[in-house]
């Protein structure tokens, strides 16, 4: 699974720690999902989307 | 102040006290059916003590609203536990094995052979339970 965290939350100019507050994980997770290492689960998915304001397809790419 | 623990926080609060309080009980009173009333003692309010800590420590920090696990930290326990599992249950296969097959009779053996067993029907029925239920 592909994802483009990174440029979301550059639009947003935003740290990691602060996207992992937003969303209620810890920073390091959100540091494996953008480097791949890690497959959110759908919840958390649907709560980066939301975040965002944009459609999980838009952030993750089924590959 | 309103104290609004989880069920689990409850549980191992409970839990924590009720070790420390048999602990205190074989401390004061020694009775005749524990053979070693320092080492019961010791294990039992260390064991206590640190339920009731623990308990204390995840209260506060679900109060403060800081993450400090979340769903990564919960997926690799559950590799973690599958993997340690795995390999309790090999080890404590073979080491049954071995022993019966080199005829060594260890007071230990009979312990042995009921862990596995325990360890083997436990992963079983926790399995069929969590199938059952998702």
């Amino acid at each position: 699974m592909k994802n483009n965290i990174k440029v979301w939350r550059a639009k947003k100019d935003i740290t990691q720690e602060e996207l992992a507050k937003k969303v209620g994980v810890t920073r390091q997770t959100i540091n494996a999902i953008e480097r791949g290492k890690y497959d959110p689960s759908l919840e958390l998915a649907f709560g980066l989307a939301r975040f965002f304001d944009c459609m999980i397809e838009d952030i993750f790419t089924y590959e | 102040m309103v104290i609004n623990m989880k069920a689990q926080e409850i549980a191992s609060f409970t839990i924590g006290i009720f070790l420390v309080t048999i602990g205190i009980y074989i401390w004061v009173y020694e009775p005749i059916w524990v053979s070693s009333v320092h080492g019961a003692t010791v294990g039992l309010i260390g064991a206590g003590v640190a339920l009731i800590l623990i308990a204390l420590w995840k209260y506060k920090i679900r109060i403060s609203g800081e993450v400090r696990e979340d769903e990564r930290d919960y997926r690799i326990a559950e590799k973690a536990s599958f993997k340690t599992f795995q390999i309790i249950f090999i080890v404590q296969g073979f080491l049954y094995a071995t022993l019966g097959i080199l005829d060594i009779q260890l007071p230990a053996q009979p312990v042995v052979g009921v862990l596995f067993a325990i360890t083997g029907i436990s992963y079983a029925g926790i399995f069929w339970l969590y199938r059952r239920n998702m």
